[in-house]
Order: C-alpha cells, then sequence, then structure tokens
C-alpha cells in the first residue's frame, strides 16, 4: 500500500512538472509583468504574441478557434463511430444463428452497453457540436464563439470520458460494464466491476462537456450575432441549436447528479437507489427525466439541418418557417412532460399512465407540423437530387416510420405489450441512425466544399446513400417484425422461430457498415485530392435567392488576398488593424 | 462586431491557448483520484493542476487581473471542500487531501501576491 502511494505521488509529480514544462515552452510568461509595471491588463493584450496560431500539432492541442474545434468535435465523433459501429456488428454477427456461436452472454452485454452510450453520449451529441461550432457562428455574422476558451475545454473533456466509458474493453484483467445505456438499478448497483465506476465517471465528464457546451451557444446566439442578424432572420439551424442547448441546460446536470448518487450508492454505501432504504423506481424517473429530452436533444439539431438544407436544393424557402420554429420550440418545452412513457410497465399510478401518454401523443404533432412542412417545400418544387438533398429526403422516410412507430408506443395498451420487444428497439433507430445520422451526413457532403475547398465524389456518395437507405430500412423493419413477434430485446441467443428476420436484420447491419465505408473513403480521399471548387457558390445558391450567410463568408474567404486554407487554419482578415 | 473593450468577447480572444488540456488534466486526475479508494496522491496532484491552470486561463484571458487573487479564491474553495468532508463525513483522508491542497495554493497565493504588488 505505502510503496505503491509512493509510485503514485512521484508519478503525480512527473506529471505536474511535464505539464509546467509544456506549459512554460508554449506560454509567454513575460506577458504577465507585474501589476505595478503596467497599466492595465487590456493594454497589455495586443502585445500579446498570439494573433497567429502555432504550427503543426500543436496548434490542434492549443487552438480555441471554433473552426479548428468544429473538425476536432469531427474527427472525434468519426472515431467513436467507427467503435460503436464496430461494437454492433459483431453483436450482429452474434445474432445471425440463434444459439451462441460467436461471442458468450457477457461480452455481447459489454458492447451492447457500449454501442448504445457510444452512439448517444460520444458519436451523437459531439457529432452535432461539430456542425454547431464549426457553421453557427459563420451563420449569425459572428467571429467565433462567446467563450472560445469554454469551448476548448468543453471539447477536451471528451476524450478522457471515451476513455473512461471503454476502460472494461481496455483493461484486460477487469469485466466490461453490462448495464445497457439505462444503468437501471439495482444492476448498476451491484455490478462489481469497476469498469462501471469508471464508465459513470466517463458519462459525468462527458456530461459537463455537454453543458458547457450548451452554455456557449446560448451565449453565443444571444449576444455574438451579427449587426444584420435580428431574432426573425436567424436561420433554423441556429433556432434548433438554440433550443437543443436549452433542453442540455436543463436536464444535463440533473443526470449529472443521479450519476453521482448512483456512484455513491456503489462507493460510498448511501441508499438512494437500493431495494431496502431507497427505491430503484426513482432512478428510472431521474434517467428518464434526462433521457426523453436527451432523445430529442440529439433530433432537434439534425431537424434543423434538413430544414437547412432540404429548400436549398428543392428551389424555394423552407415552406411555413415560423412554424417550424414554433414546433421546435414546442417540442422543447414538451419533451419534459413525457418521461414516464419509458415506464408504463413499472406498476406506476394508471393516472399518471394516462396523462404521461396525453402528452406523449401530443409531442407528435409538431413533430408532424414539420413532416408535413419539408414535403409541401418540396411540393411543386425543382427538385436537384445531389447526395445532401437525397440524405434530407431519406431522413424524412426513416422519422415518419420512426415518429409513427413512437405514437403507437405511447399509447398505454400498445406499450404493455411492445415494451423491452425489438420493436422499440427498431423504432429508435429509424431515428437515431435513419434520421439523425441522415441528417448528419448530409451535412457533411452539403458544406464539404466549404471546408475542404473541394467537392466529394458524386458516384461514391449516391452509392453511399442507397445502401444506407436500404440497409437501415432491411434491419430496422425486420425489428419492428421481430417486436411483433414478441422476441425481446438485450439477448445474445434466442428461439429458432425468429432466425430469418434476425438475418435480415444482420445482412441489413453489414449493408449499413458498407455503406458507411464508402462515405468515409469519400471524405479522406476527396478532402486530398477531390477538384478544386471553382466559385464561393458551389450549390448555386445565388439563383433561387438562398445564398446564406456561411456562403458568403466562404465567398469573401475565398476572394481574400491571403490564400484560404479553409480547414480552419486561416488567418483571420486583417484583425490586427484594429 | 462587439464593442472592442466587452470583457470576455470573442473578438479580443487570442486564437490559442495552452490552458485548456491542463486544466481538463486536472478535472479527470482529480476526480479519478477523489471517487476511487487509495488513489489520494492522485487526489492532490489533480487538484493542483486544476487550480493552477484555472489560475493561469482566468489571468489570460483577461478574467483576472491579478494570479494572486484566483488563487486565494481556489484555496478558499478548497479549504472549505476540504473542512467540510473532513468533519461532515467519513471520508477524512478525501477532507485532507482537499485541506492539504488548499494550504498548498494558499501559499502560492501569498508568494504570488508578493511578487505581483513588487515585494518580492
Ligand atoms: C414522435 C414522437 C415520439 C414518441 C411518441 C415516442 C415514444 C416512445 C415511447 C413510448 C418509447 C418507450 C417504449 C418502451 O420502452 O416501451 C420510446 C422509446 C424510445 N424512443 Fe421514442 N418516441 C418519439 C420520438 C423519438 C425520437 C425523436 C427519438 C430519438 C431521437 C426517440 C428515441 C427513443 C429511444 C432511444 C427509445 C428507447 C429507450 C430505451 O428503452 O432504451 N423517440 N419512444
Ligand atoms: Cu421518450
Amino acid at each position: 500500500m505505502a510503496t505503491s502511494s509512493l509510485v503514485l505521488t512521484v508519478l503525480m509529480g512527473v506529471l505536474l512538472v511535464a505539464v509546467a514544462a509544456a506549459l512554460a515552452r508554449l506560454e509567454d510568461w513575460r506577458s504577465y509583468t507585474p501589476l505595478s509595471d503596467v497599466g492595465g491588463a487590456l493594454g497589455e493584450r495586443t502585445d500579446h504574441g498570439h494573433e497567429e496560431k502555432p504550427g503543426g500539432i500543436v496548434r490542434w492541442f492549443t487552438t480555441v478557434d471554433h473552426k479548428d474545434i468544429g473538425i476536432l468535435y469531427g474527427a472525434y465523433g468519426t472515431l467513436a463511430f467507427a467503435w460503436g459501429g464496430l461494437a454492433v456488428l459483431l453483436m450482429r454477427t452474434e445474432l445471425a444463428a440463434p444459439a451462441t456461436d460467436v461471442i458468450g452472454p457477457a461480452l455481447y452485454n459489454g458492447l451492447l452497453t457500449s454501442h448504445g452510450i457510444t452512439m448517444l453520449f460520444l458519436f451523437g451529441t459531439p457529432m452535432i457540436a461539430a456542425f454547431g461550432n464549426y457553421f453557427i457562428p459563420l451563420l449569425i455574422g459572428a467571429d467565433d464563439m462567446a467563450f472560445p476558451r469554454i469551448n476548448a475545454i468543453a471539447f477536451w473533456l471528451l476524450p478522457p470520458g471515451a476513455l473512461l466509458i471503454w476502460s472494461g474493453f481496455m483493461i484486460p484483467s477487469i469485466a466490461t460494464a453490462q448495464t445497457s445505456w439505462t444503468m437501471y438499478t439495482p444492476l448498476s448497483i451491484e455490478m462489481a466491476s469497476p469498469a462501471v465506476d469508471m464508465m459513470l465517471l466517463g458519462l459525468h465528464l462527458t456530461g459537463v462537456s455537454a453543458t458547457m457546451g450548451a452554455i456557449n451557444f446560448i451565449a453565443t446566439i444571444f449576444t455574438e450575432r451579427g449587426d444584420d442578424v435580428g431574432w426573425p432572420s436567424l436561420d433554423i439551424f441556429s433556432w434548433t441549436m438554440l433550443t437543443q442547448s436549452g433542453l442540455i441546460l436543463f436536464s444535463f446536470p440533473l443526470l449529472g447528479s443521479a450519476l453521482v448518487m448512483l456512484l455513491l450508492d456503489r462507493n460510498f454505501g448511501t441508499t438512494f437507489f437500493t431495494v431496502s432504504g431507497g427505491d430503484p423506481i426513482l432512478w428510472q424517473h431521474l434517467f428518464w427525466f434526462f433521457g426523453h429530452p436527451e432523445v430529442y436533444i440529439l433530433v432537434l439539431p439534425p431537424m434543423g439541418l434538413v430544414s437547412l438544407i432540404l429548400p436549398k436544393f428543392s428551389g424555394r424557402k423552407l415552406f411555413g418557417f415560423k412554424f417550424v420554429v414554433y414546433s421546435t420550440l414546442a417540442i422543447g418545452v414538451l419533451s419534459f412532460g413525457v418521461w414516464a412513457h419509458h415506464m408504463f410497465t413499472t406498476g406506476i399510478d394508471p393516472r399518471l399512465r394516462a396523462s404521461f401518454m396525453a402528452v406523449s401523443l401530443a409531442i407528435a404533432i409538431p413533430s408532424a407540423v414539420k413532416v408535413f412542412n419539408w414535403i409541401t417545400t418540396m411540393w411543386n418544387g425543382k427538385l436537384r437530387l445531389t447526395a445532401p438533398m437525397l440524405f434530407c429526403i431519406g431522413f424524412v422516410q426513416n422519422f415518419i416510420i420512426g415518429g409513427v412507430t413512437g405514437v403507437f408506443l405511447a399509447a398505454v395498451p400498445v406499450d404493455l405489450i411492445l415494451h423491452d420487444t425489438y420493436y422499440v428497439v427498431g423504432h429508435f433507430h429509424f431515428i437515431v441512425y435513419g434520421a439523425i445520422g441522415f441528417a448528419l451526413f448530409a451535412g457533411t457532403y452539403y458544406w464539404f466544399p466549404m471546408f475542404t475547398n473541394r467537392m466529394y465524389q458524386k458516384r461514391l456518395a449516391h452509392i453511399h446513400f442507397w445502401t444506407a437507405l436500404v440497409g437501415s430500412n432491411l434491419t430496422f423493419l425486420a425489428m419492428l417484425w421481430l417486436g411483433y413477434g414478441g422476441m425481446p430485446r438485450r439477448y445474445a441467443t434466442y428461439l429458432p422461430q425468429f432466425l430469418t428476420a434476425h438475418q435480415i436484420a444482420t445482412a441489413g447491419a453489414f449493408l449499413m457498415g458498407v455503406s458507411t465505408l464508402f462515405w468515409l473513403f469519400n471524405m479522406v480521399v476527396s478532402w486530398r485530392e477531390g477538384p478544386r471548387v471553382e466559385s464561393g457558390d458551389p450549390w448555386n445558391l445565388e439563383q433561387t435567392d438562398q445564398f446564406t450567410k456561411d456562403w458568403s463568408w466562404y465567398d469573401q474567404q475565398r476572394e481574400s488576398p491571403v490564400p484560404a486554407v479553409p480547414d480552419g487554419g486561416e488567418p483571420e482578415d486583417d484583425q490586427a488593424a484594429d | 462586431m462587439v464593442e472592442q473593450t466587452e470583457q470576455g468577447l470573442s473578438d479580443q480572444y487570442a486564437r490559442a491557448s495552452p490552458w485548456p488540456i491542463p486544466l481538463v488534466l486536472g478535472i479527470v486526475v482529480s476526480e479519478i483520484g477523489i471517487v476511487f479508494d487509495g488513489l489520494l496522491p492522485l487526489a492532490v496532484g489533480g487538484l493542483l493542476l486544476l487550480a493552477g491552470s484555472v489560475v493561469g486561463i482566468l489571468r489570460e484571458s483577461g478574467f483576472a487581473e491579478t494570479l494572486y487573487r484566483p488563487a486565494a479564491g481556489i484555496a478558499a474553495v478548497f479549504g472549505a471542500a476540504g473542512a467540510g468532508l473532513y468533519v461532515g463525513t467519513a471520508a477524512t483522508a478525501r477532507g485532507l487531501a482537499f485541506g492539504g491542497t488548499a494550504v498548498v495554493v494558499a501559499a502560492a497565493a501569498v508568494a504570488l501576491f508578493l511578487y505581483e504588488t513588487g515585494r518580492l
């Protein structure tokens, strides 16, 4: 014991010295002259030698530029997507046959937990933040986010969070966390592995990160808009990010507290959620009070992306803009009043069930308003079926199935039968992959010319779309079918009667895996050697009067005397002049 | 464009800062050190790193004009947390970790005060 703490102390000392040395190299200490020597803090800042970013890899470790940070978020989200995707392909391989043939139940459960948590917290939220960081300041005419340093801190909290969440897989001597993403008590209290504690800590860190990011987006949209961007002319993506950030602000701190309570129950003998002395159902209430808003946290900005991109290729403005904004706000408010629809089968008071059912059915209305507005925007429009447009249309298709199945689940009598079956899995995957994933893909294609100066390969992008569309519908329709048949979720084995549907689902999953490779290849190769973009308006948006601020920024950027390197590394146009 | 002299708004910010990563490391290491048993050296080291980088980033961004004032503030917060843990809970060792860190940070604050006011 004593020697191990000695070792730890020495290691800590080494770390502290190393950090101090690195800082001393990077930071110009002399700019902090003693107070008695200078007139004031503001005067000295102009001499501060940070106008330009350091070069090479150091730039990425020290940047506070919103575009750089957006790219960091994007790279991080892509890595997380790869891990979550590989995990699920392993699981689907196991499910290709009824018995345990490939991986055992323990590994299956570990992968299931990691897949869910990775996709929601390490891929979904960060990938949305990637788009928000890069494009919101451009869309609203701001120089940067309101708090660039907090922005960097929020990002850098994510990698250690991911390491902690994945630690069960990286440390061979401990068992993986097998709690599923919902971490229901008492199981999550009784599971002995330290991997669970580390996962909780990691989740806590990512929650802190999301909250910091949300505060930053709110402050940016409120205070940093350009002079010509009033509330009425705020673009739809910024509206959805604003609403989403509000939801994060009210729900993530609650998750953080619940996680701490769970950690205390596990390590310090408290009894918040224990069977004797506490209440396991309390966990479910706290978790879903966070958890349902979380699903809208994930879906609102992608809806904003679709509302932004789809009109650009329909040749007309978004139909009923105001109502799309209102429905966004309505969803934001209502999403806090539906959480118990995840708990219909826990034996809560039937009167409570009825009221949660009513609000859950009501939340479908603003969602449907959006769907009708997208369809009406396309109606009689001049559609251009580019890759971003295809993904937007795919979004609408998948969102309709996902939304309608959600309405069925919100009806108590239906849910009593379908709860905890594959039907639920099908429902939310139509939304989390079929809609959210699709909108994010649409975003990467739409803005690809802006952040790389190059064009992607159209053929590959179209192959990506069609394989993703067919794959997702195969898999998730098969899941709905499995659910009707009574196949429970979260099992590594099943009865032979479910064989066909499971095999279809597995085939679809691999098709989605292949489709993603087309995307990855296209992104990497086209970034390096795609054809250069010829104008500041690669989508011909000026024709239909939809040339938004982000593109005019890009246009100016191209014409500025300093050759642009719009991966975020360009010097800001004559900032030093003032 | 926002008014140039407003505090904390983006146009005045430098485009790079070395502080975010040390700050995050401080948060992560101290969290791990505090939650898991027998890792108190990590807790102390992490808290020191956290204190140092909070002071550094506040000073760099112009939210604080001196180094000693935020350092003293952090020492006070850590001291209060340590006292609370020591007196109010069974986690006395963790309380001591906070308290010990608070003493070190307070000493640093005094040294910085002397330096920054030109007395040293
Ligand atoms: C149209 C509005 C929606 C309604 C009425 C609805 C309704 C429901 C209901 C009642 C359940 C619980 C099923 C059960 O476990 O028995 C559920 C589960 C779920 N929904 Fe939805 N939903 C809607 C939209 C969404 C959206 C937009 C998302 C994602 C962004 C989403 C993601 C989920 C997830 C992840 C679960 C499963 C949670 C779990 O048990 O692991 N839903 N939904
Ligand atoms: Cu829900």
